[in-house]
Order: C-alpha cells, then sequence, then structure tokens
C-alpha cells in the first residue's frame, strides 16, 4: 500500500517536467498540462480510494461494513476500533518489535551500504568492476527466490529465535549501494587530492567530507531502508509463525493478522492497518524532496 | 631552507601493448628558497603532472625529488610539508569558510588558540574577515579563490604549488588576483611553484620560468632572458605576445637569406636550412624585402597587428603603430627585417645556431 503511495508521488514532476519542455504554442501546451494533471489526479485517486476506504472501515462498526453497498462516509465514526486495536490485541507490543527491527536493519544496511559504495566508487582494486556488475545483478534477483536460502543460513546459525534472524539478511541495500556509488563518483577529484594533502585518510575522507556531502542520498537511500523493513511480512511470517519460533517477536505486520476474528469483523484490524501507515505516511513526508532528487538525479546527469 | 629539487624526473604511463607513454622525460630543475618559479607550456606538455609529482599525488616514475634538501619520493603528501591551490578551488561545500581554512590543521592537531590566530592571520591577508562563516556556494569566484589560497597559506608551508589558479577567473579578476597573488608571495617569501598555460602569466608573475613542452623543459631563465634569448624556436615561438616570427631562410656559408633576401647581421653556425627568429616589432612594411601576401588586420587601439602569409604558406605577424598606413586584405607587401641581430634557428633541430 505504501509503496503505491510513494510511486505516484514520484512521478508526478516527472511527467509535468516532460511536457513543458516541450515548445509548443500556449493553447496546445496548457490543453497538455490540464490533460496531464488530470491523468494524473485519477492515478492519484485510484491509489488513494483503498486507502480511504480503508480509514472508513476503520470507523464503522462491523455491521455497518457488513452492507452493501459499503458505506462512503463514517457518519459515527467508531474510535473504539482504535482503541480495541491497539489496547485489546498487543498491537503496542508489535510496534514495539517493529521498530526495534527497522532501527536495526535501517542502522545495519547504512553502515554496509556506505562501505560498500565507498570501495566500490572510491578504491582500486583488483575484480572492483565484477564485485559492482555481481551488486547490480543482485537486484534482478526477487527476495522470494533467496527465501530458501536465507532460510537454512538462518537456521544454521541458530538465529530463528532471536531478534537478529529477522533483521541481519535485510542488512545491506544493493539499490543504496548503486545510489551512493554514484553520490560518491560525482565528488570532484581536485577535493579528494585537497582532502588528501590536509591529511585525510580514507577513513577520516569519508567520515568528514564525504558523507556530509552525499546527505540527500542517505536521507533518501535511508527512506527506501525504513520502508522495506517497516513493511516486511514474508520473512517475518515465515520465521515467527510457521517455524514455531519465537512469536513474542512479530513485527507490526505480522501482528495485524492477530487481529482478525472475533465479533468485530474487518473494522478492527483495518484500524490496525490504519496505525501502521502513520510512521510511513510521516516518513515520507519529512522525506519526499530527497527521495524524488535521488530518483531524478541520474536521469537528469 | 625551502629548496625545491628535480632530478632526472620521469612521469611514464603503462600504455596498451607495452606502448609506454612518457608525460615527463628527464625533468632537472633546482628551486631556490623564497623563488617563484612558473611552469608553462602548451596543454598536454606535462607541467601539471610535474607539480603533481612534487605534491605526491602522482607517483614518480623515475628520478629524485626533494623539498627543503629531503628526498620526498615516498613521503606521503600529507608530510610534505606543501599546500596546493587548484584550479577549481577545491573547497568543502559543507564547510564555512573558517572551516575549510581550519581543516588541515585541526587534522594535524593544532591547538584551537592557533587555529584561530592563523585563520584570523591569513583572512586580515586576503581580506576575507567578513566572510568567515559563509560557505563556499555563497561566495563569487574571485572570493572562493582568495579562500583557496587562505587555505594553503594557514598551513605556513615550505612550498606553494598552484595549479592554473587563475583559470576559472574573468579576465580583469584575473589580472587583478595576478597581482595579488605576487604581492602575497613577496609578503609571505614562500618558495611557489606555478603552473599556466598563459604566457603573459608566466611573463608577470614569475622570477624564473620553466618553459615546457611534449614532457621536456625547454628552458628555465627569467622572463626577460626567454624573451631576447630563447634556446630554441619553441620557446621563441611559445614567449610573447605574439610569438616571435620565424621565417624560413637558407644559410650558405654563414650567410643568412630569406627568399633570396640576405638577412643583415646573422650568421649562422650551420649549413642548410634555418629559421629566422623577429620580434613582430622588427618586421617592417617597406618598399624591398621579402614577399608576401596581407592575411589580415587586428586593430588593438594603439597598435594593428598585420598578419602576413609568405610565399611558402607560413604566417608572420608584423606589430604597427596605429596611424601607420595599412595594407589592405590579399595585397601584395614587402617586409624588412629591420632587427640588428636577428636569431637563427636550425630548422631540422629548432637549437639555436647564431652563437
Amino acid at each position: 500500500m505504501a509503496t503505491e503511495v510513494l510511486m505516484a508521488d514520484a512521478s508526478t514532476p516527472g511527467a509535468g517536467a516532460g511536457f513543458e519542455r516541450v515548445p509548443r504554442r500556449d493553447g496546445t501546451r496548457r490543453l497538455l498540462m490540464v490533460l496531464s494533471y488530470l491523468g494524473l489526479t485519477v492515478g492519484a485517486l485510484i491509489v488513494l480510494f483503498p486507502i480511504y476506504m480503508a480509514l472508513v472501515g476503520s470507523l464503522v462498526t462491523a455491521v455497518d461494513l457488513g452492507n452493501e453497498p459499503p458505506p462512503f462516509f463514517p457518519t459515527h465514526p467508531q474510535w473504539s476500533n482504535y482503541h480495541a486495536a491497539l489496547f485489546n490485541d498487543d498491537l503496542l507490543k508489535f510496534i514495539g518489535n517493529s521498530l526495534i527491527q527497522t532501527t536495526l536493519i535501517w542502522v545495519g544496511a547504512m553502515v554496509t551500504t556506505v562501505l560498500a559504495a565507498y570501495a566500490v566508487a572510491m578504491l582500486r582494486f583488483p575484480g572492483r568492476t565484477l564485485l559492482f556488475i555481481v551488486i547490480i545483478a543482485s537486484l534482478g534477483i526477487p527476495f522470494e527466490v533467496t527465501i530458501a536460502t536465507n532460510y537454512n543460513t538462518v537456521a544454521q546459525l541458530h538465529m530463528f529465535n532471536d531478534v537478529w534472524g529477522l533483521t541481519v539478511p535485510f542488512m545491506v541495500s544493493a539499490v543504496g549501494i548503486f545510489l551512493l556509488r554514484n553520490a560518491f563518483l560525482s565528488i570532484p577529484k581536485e577535493m579528494q587530492e585537497a582532502a588528501v594533502l590536509d591529511g585525510c585518510g580514507h577513513v577520516r575522507f569519508l567520515w568528514r567530507v564525504a558523507i556530509p556531502l552525499v546527505r540527500p542520498q542517505l536521507a533518501a537511500i535511508s527512506v527506501f531502508i525504513i520502508l522495506g523493513a517497516w513493511n516486511q511480512y514474508v520473512w517475518p511470517q515465515l520465521l515467527t509463525q510457521t517455524t514455531g519460533a519465537n512469536e513474542q517477536l512479530s513485527p507490526l505486520q505480522v501482528g495485524l493478522a492477530h487481529l482478525y476474528g472475533g465479533f468485530n469483523g474487518a473494522t478492527i484490524p483495518l484500524a490496525g492497518a490504519i496505525i501502521a501507515i502513520i510512521p510511513v505516511f510521516i516518513l515520507l513526508a519529512l522525506f519526499n524532496k530527497q527521495l524524488i532528487r535521488s530518483l531524478t538525479a541520474g536521469a537528469v546527469k | 631552507m625551502s629548496t625545491v629539487a628535480l632530478s632526472n624526473v620521469f612521469k611514464i604511463y603503462p600504455g596498451e601493448k607495452g606502448a609506454d607513454i612518457t608525460a615527463v622525460r628527464d625533468f632537472n630543475i633546482e628551486i631556490t628558497d623564497r623563488e617563484f618559479v612558473v611552469f608553462v607550456g602548451p596543454s598536454g606538455c606535462g607541467k601539471s603532472t610535474t607539480l603533481r609529482m612534487i605534491a605526491g599525488l602522482e607517483e614518480i616514475s623515475r628520478g629524485d625529488i626533494s623539498i627543503g634538501g629531503r628526498r620526498v619520493n615516498d613521503v606521503p603528501p600529507k608530510d610534505r610539508d606543501i599546500a596546493m591551490v587548484f584550479q577549481n578551488y577545491a573547497l568543502y561545500p559543507h564547510m564555512s569558510v573558517y572551516e575549510n581554512m581550519a581543516f588541515g590543521l585541526k587534522l594535524r592537531k593544532f591547538p584551537k588558540a592557533e587555529i584561530r590566530k592563523r585563520v584570523d592571520d591569513a583572512a586580515g591577508i586576503l581580506g576575507l574577515e567578513q566572510l568567515l562563516d559563509r560557505k563556499p556556494k555563497a561566495l563569487s569566484g574571485g572570493q572562493r579563490q582568495r579562500v583557496a589560497l587562505a587555505r594553503a597559506i594557514v598551513r605556513e608551508p615550505k612550498c606553494f604549488l598552484m595549479d592554473e589558479p587563475l583559470s576559472n577567473l574573468d579576465a580583469t579578476l584575473r589580472a587583478q588576483t595576478r597581482a595579488d597573488i605576487v604581492t602575497l608571495q613577496q609578503q609571505l617569501g614562500t618558495t611557489t611553484i606555478y603552473v599556466t598555460h598563459d604566457q603573459v602569466e608566466a611573463m608577470t608573475m614569475g622570477h624564473r620560468i620553466a618553459v615546457m613542452n611534449q614532457g621536456v623543459l625547454q628552458q628555465v631563465d627569467t622572463p626577460s632572458a626567454l624573451y631576447e634569448q630563447p634556446a630554441n624556436a619553441f620557446v621563441a615561438g611559445f614567449i610573447g605576445n605574439p610569438g616571435m616570427n620565424l621565417l624560413p631562410g637558407t644559410s650558405k656559408q654563414g650567410a643568412v637569406t630569406v627568399g633570396n633576401q640576405p638577412v643583415a647581421g646573422a650568421a649562422s653556425s650551420v649549413e642548410g636550412a634555418v629559421l629566422v627568429g623577429v620580434r613582430a616589432e622588427d618586421l617592417v612594411l617597406s618598399s624591398t624585402g621579402v614577399q608576401a601576401t596581407c592575411g589580415a588586420i587586428e586593430v588593438l587601439g594603439s597598435e594593428v597587428h598585420v598578419l602576413a602569409d609568405l610565399d611558402g604558406g607560413e604566417r608572420v605577424i608584423i606589430r604597427q603603430a596605429a596611424d601607420r598606413p595599412r595594407p589592405t586584405l590579399g595585397e601584395a607587401i614587402t617586409l624588412e627585417l629591420t632587427a640588428s641581430a636577428p636569431l637563427l634557428f636550425d630548422a631540422a633541430t629548432g637549437q639555436r645556431c647564431d652563437r
């Protein structure tokens, strides 16, 4: 759900700019503008409609939700659904789990991504290009393909029963390495040489000069990683539910499944789902600009 | 003592299939304490590579470099006690002017008070006191260049290395900053090596100029000596604005002729084809002399350059006062050599052959 919102946002400026660049007569241009905004509006509505319906569903009674057609507006908002989701069904604990796991994944992935990107961008060693190609190629392998091997690895490392099994497999980001490598490569050679003359080795150059210069890209990569970690479902579901491992570790998305059942039908799970996407919205609102800039940066250069 | 000495320095880049590229060949120079030496030459002549070898940013393929009497071939750049100014300034965009200047000192663990003092002093010298809190992007090109200079002088190094530091400035600012750098160097007395492709910069700034071409040092001398006594045809043609005219001539038993006209005062030590070097002001339009065609006329205000094509196709430049009569384009003209002792170069080797 959250990913779709992100994509709709990111495509907006690209589409507008594309039309503006074509020199046309004023009338034609205005018509194209209107049409493009119309298209974007329809697209946004399509993306936002399910979220709106979830919001409505979370604020009505189970009986109302069962009606045909379903209600399009909560006439008597049932805030008790939210109270029930948060306090009757351990949702707070799952939120806490998600926060811890997301933070661990984020920190771990940032460390490995920064170091790997710096190595493939700035260091000269045999096999550097090959390594980079392998990293890029791994982007083409869907997560589902690696589940079995990851599962075996985690099993062999005896990480089923702790938080590491849920987080370590995600502590690297190939997209992040790719974006960050390009950012590092855009640092002028002379600046690196000036730093060398000032007394920087690689570590100090990375920490004092390179990282501060790529802060926008770091922010964008952070958003990608955090979104991915927060929205994890398949892997934690596999680890915490099917293996009989510690259910106490379930993150939010898995925990939402616990909300089903009972007299309230889908209303309380929907309230839980709305709660789950609030952090995502906040994150996107804060870092929207960096995210779009990092996505379009490669295209313009 | 901050002498800089290069002896038999080579820079060889490995090329494909063993075809190595020699960027700098057998370079020898001794730069004395407090001296301002300019490396000049056309692009690709190896002058920047030489400077970067002194800085330690390029490895030396062969030979020795010493700074202040210490051999530095294997000394890392930061320990060579040099400071470098780059063409594109290379300031850290995320740091303020103060932080840019202080960065190198901080990494060298200077006490805070000492850093403050040095930065303030340098800012005072270069007029940057009001700009210390600004980021580089809030500065003009000229201000950025002064910050780059200030960053070099706070280090109080044995030697300044400057790689075309004025190339990104507009003409007015360039002339002004040129003078500022000369004054600064005199004030500080720091040995300075300055790289440029602009021979006007070289002539006006350096105590001595090292002219390079195709990786080879052609001549090292004072600006006036280079202008008056170039060692070879390349230096003659490169130094001066315009460069020296090189007219094809023939030497027979020491007597030199150009286009069948005898050249007065010229005595060659070689026989056969020679080049007769004459400055633009030593060529005049006359009724007798070398045949040519007027190819173009450049009016520069107080003077006029007449560009003339000799019968063999060589182009020469005649400098004359603006009030002298000018030929029209395409008109046949004759040129007289008025130099009392024109310079002669061996046409085959380019070396001087009049002494």
